[in-house]
């Protein structure tokens, strides 16, 4: 029997993965749960990126500013200013994203292509610059530190955190799983695909394509704001270039363009990070570097299409059609 | 005025070493469209191994040109086994240099430990010159010589030689060079191994106006790198020369005049060429 | 009816002048055939009326508006619509996504976020006509880099027609189809075209004469000839430049 037809297959294996994350922390240790907490907040920026980078096609080499834009705001309008609501001073911090987002674009998208990464580059480790030098808002090279958790009138912990987190992340997800679908979602593919032809189209790729960054800025911001007060802290470093490269590194992995791809990436990343710090934490980097490379040389496409593939496998071991990745991420059933 | 002149010669000297650097990532470019993000961690490379061989040995010829050579390879082994197999996956390329600049600075790490390296100052060349009641080192004096001295031998190659105008059309239109029955393989690597040699030779001699050298040098060096090969044009040693004068003396003047500003000069130059000349000022095309 | 008024239009890039003082009129439902030399400029000048390229001097007017300046999406809305030489299609994406995405490129819905891409029946089942009228329905899943030289040309032709244009630009749309699929583009374009002006760029005499009333003949930038089908066959000017030779008469 061919089951694989029937669009609920394809929800087994999502409901797998959020009953497990429900679970989790039943059976893990304090550790455990603040790595997944983690993988959660940069799959999420990693999603963000996604839109940008394998969605539209451009190359951001910038999104770990934008987190810190919001993250920096966040933590400075707790700390400075003592606006403690949590639902005061989150909404200025992603409104702070947003608009950094909406000037780098503004300035970023008259070009494309390499020009484009430099200019994302440029902007981004300018916003670490700003971070490193204007001491008395960011604590330099400190950072910002003793953030605590949200003010919203629970007792926060590591576990009811990391909750928090899942109930903010699964909301994202859920939204920019339906923006990728919607129109506007696909209009951003044409774009990747081929940008004259949507032009001549009639679509004015100039304002998607913006409309995509900011809208990109905003869940970059939301998984900063999530992050200063998972960490506590926030420091210059975590801003950067290279960070904004590690979340790349993440969306390769994972499969660029795919939206989940993007979390598994991030899954990744850590959970290898965790296990390599429990043997050699010095030669982490060493390690990363050469699974990217690796990744980058032999599986360009990324996890998310395999797994993809091996579920189809799976569940119809028959079939032989299977629809272009992009598709099957949007939902490749059209018998509407 | 003795301050401007003192603030303009350091300029001067750190633009020199950003030439060393930046040509190399420009023709590199021009030439094969990649953006070797590892250039950085190539300067790291050489000034590592470059001072290292240079303490030991009492002399910064040899320990300049272990490090170049080092470097070289270490670029050439990268664009060989790598690079090659992506040939114009431009995005690939950076991203497979990104993860080399992981690599390197954590194999530097290993070897060489956390702790900032010093530079290497030839005792005969250490000392300063006066102006005016200030003190310039004369070892930037040698830089500047060096660069005084290299500049014109690059800029005549580029412009006189056979070998300079096919890699100036290489850079134009290499489909129509190799339909010319040039063979441009070759090239390309020379330059690319060239460029690499170059980028350790400024992290050892260079070591000195840098500061020292640690393993944060990667990243600073080929964000300053990107910076003069985008406000100086890409493609060409005019462009280099330029763009690392420009950011080496601003920041230079800016560091004694306005300190503050000093870290944005870079940004705010590439920021003001991307939005006005996205080509650069003399790049080639 | 006049459509489209081209007046003065001329483009350099740099020093070469690719069109030179090109002008003439489409009058609405004509079907015009631009012929010319390789290197005429016929592409050029599709590019300048669709937008993708702004004239160096000249202007143009759709449909009563000064439409020079206005980039080509906007025209797009305006009602004209134009399809490439080589085909410019969406390659990872679907057959059934690229026609719809054609669609939605004249619909204020191409900015919604929140319904989804398949989520309007009117569209889905426009498309499913268009794919059928081409015969490709049974291949809508699949990826168009899949997809046959012949294929490729009848959908490029099928997301230019799909906005309804007033104003149609084909630039040699039998590029590279055999004499079969040529007739089967003719037909094509016989049906959807039905009224609407059209301006096909071809060398194809044969395929201009089954589809065409009018001809214009570009030469190294300039008009040489504006005229019915026989005018241009027995003109002097165009058949010493096609042939090298005096025209005996027939």
């Amino acid at each position: 029997m061919n089951v694989g037809n029937g669009r609920w297959v394809r929800f087994i294996p999502i409901m797998a993965v959020v009953l497990f994350l429900m679970a989790a922390p039943a059976w893990m240790d304090v550790s455990l749960i603040s790595l997944m907490t983690k993988i959660l907040i940069f799959g999420l920026l990693a999603m963000s990126l996604d839109i940008v980078f394998g969605y539209i096609g451009l190359w951001s080499f910038c999104h770990a500013a934008l987190f810190g834009v919001a993250g920096y705001t966040h933590g400075i309008l707790i700390q400075h200013f003592d606006l403690a609501p949590f639902w005061l001073a989150a909404p200025l911090s992603i409104l702070a994203a947003a608009g950094v987002s909406a000037l780098f674009a503004w300035i970023g998208l008259r070009m494309s292509g390499i020009y484009f990464l430099l200019v994302t580059l440029a902007l981004g480790q300018l916003i670490f610059s700003i971070a490193f030098t204007w001491k008395e808002l960011t604590g330099g090279s400190q950072g910002l530190i003793n953030i605590p958790y949200p003010d919203i009138g629970i007792d926060f912990s590591p576990t009811s955190y990391y909750y928090f987190t899942l109930i903010i992340i699964l909301i994202s997800s859920f939204i920019l799983h339906h923006l990728l679908k919607s129109p506007f979602g696909y209009s951003l593919q044409g774009i990747r695909e081929n940008e004259t032809r949507m032009i001549t189209l009639g679509f004015n790729t100039w304002r998607h394509k913006f409309l995509a960054f900011v809208i990109s800025g905003v869940f970059a911001g939301i998984a900063g704001i999530l992050y200063v007060h998972y960490n506590g802290i926030i420091i210059p470093t975590g801003v950067d270039m290279a960070s904004s490269g590690l979340i790349a590194v993440m969306v390769i992995i994972g499969g660029s363009g795919t939206l989940w791809g993007a979390m598994i990436g991030s899954g990744v990343v850590y959970i290898l990070s965790y296990f390599v710090s429990l043997f050699t934490p010095e030669r982490w980097p060493l390690i990363l570097g050469a699974c990217f490379v690796t990744a980058v040389m032999f599986a360009r496409g990324g996890l998310f299409p395999q797994l993809c593939k091996l579920w189809n496998k799976v569940v119809s071991p028959g079939s032989k059609g299977i629809s272009p990745v992009s598709e099957w991420v949007n939902d490749g059933s059209h018998e509407d | 005025m003795d301050v401007a002149i003192v603030s303009v010669l350091a300029g001067v000297s750190h633009g020199v070493v950003l030439f060393l650097v930046a040509a190399g990532l420009s023709f590199v470019l021009g030439l094969m469209g990649i953006v070797n993000i590892a250039h950085g961690a190539l300067v790291m490379t050489g000034a590592y191994t470059g001072l290292a061989v240079a303490k030991a040995t009492g002399n910064l010829a040899i320990g300049g040109l272990v490090g170049a050579l080092l470097a070289g390879l270490v670029g050439l082994l990268i664009e060989r086994g790598f690079l090659r197999n992506l040939y114009r996956l431009q995005l690939e390329q950076i991203l497979v240099t990104f993860g080399f600049v992981y690599m390197i600075a954590n194999v530097h790490l290993w070897i060489y430990g956390a702790w900032p390296q010093a530079a290497f100052v030839p005792p005969s060349l250490s000392g300063s010159v006066t102006i005016g009641q200030f003190s310039f080192p004369i070892f930037r004096i040698v830089i500047i010589l060096i660069g005084v001295f290299l500049c014109p031998i690059l800029w005549w190659v580029q412009d006189r030689t056979k070998i300079g105008a096919i890699i100036r059309a290489g850079m134009d239109d290499p489909d129509m060079v190799s339909v010319m029955g040039i063979n441009l393989r070759p090239i390309n690597i020379a330059v690319f191994f060239l460029a690499a040699c170059l980028a350790g030779l400024a992290g050892v001699v260079g070591a000195s106006p840098l500061g020292g050298v640690n393993l944060g040098l990667g990243q600073d060096m080929i964000f300053l790198a990107i910076a003069v090969v985008v406000v100086g044009g890409v493609g060409s040693i005019q462009g280099a020369l330029t763009g690392s004068l420009l950011i080496g003396t601003f920041s230079a003047l800016a560091g004694t005049y306005l300190p503050i500003m000093a870290i944005f000069v870079p940004y705010i130059l590439m920021l003001m060429i991307l939005i006005f000349r996205p080509k650069g000022l003399l790049g080639r095309r | 009816m006049e459509v489209m008024r081209i007046k003065n239009v001329a483009k350099n890039f740099g020093g070469l002048k690719v069109l030179q003082d090109v002008s003439f009129c489409l009058q609405a439902g004509e079907k015009v055939a631009l012929i010319g030399p390789n290197g005429a400029g016929k592409t050029t000048l599709v590019n300048v009326l669709n937008g993708l390229l702004s004239p160096t001097s000249g202007n143009i007017h759709l449909l009563g508006r000064d439409v020079t300046k206005l980039p080509p999406y906007e025209r797009v809305a305006l009602g004209l619509a134009r399809s490439f030489q080589v085909s410019s299609l969406f390659p990872a994406l679907s057959l059934f996504s690229n026609v719809l995405m054609a669609l939605y490129g004249v619909q204020k819905s191409r900015y919604q976020m929140f319904r989804s891409f398949t989520g309007y029946p009117v569209n889905n089942q426009r498309a499913r006509e268009l794919l059928e009228s081409i015969d490709l329905w049974g291949k809508k899943d699949i990826p168009v880099h899949e997809l046959s030289h012949g294929e490729r040309r009848r959908l490029e032709i099928v997301l230019s027609i799909s906005s309804r244009p007033r104003v149609l630009l084909l630039d040699e749309p039998n590029a590279g189809l055999s004499s079969a699929e040529t007739s089967n583009l003719i037909q094509m374009i016989e049906n959807f075209a039905v009224g609407t002006t059209t301006l096909v760029v071809a060398h194809d005499l044969d395929f201009i004469y089954r589809l065409c009333h009018r001809v214009l003949v570009l030469y190294y930038g300039e008009i040489i000839a504006d005229g019915s089908c026989e005018e241009i066959q027995t003109n002097q000017k165009v058949c010493s430049i096609y042939l090298g030779t005096e025209v005996k008469d027939a």
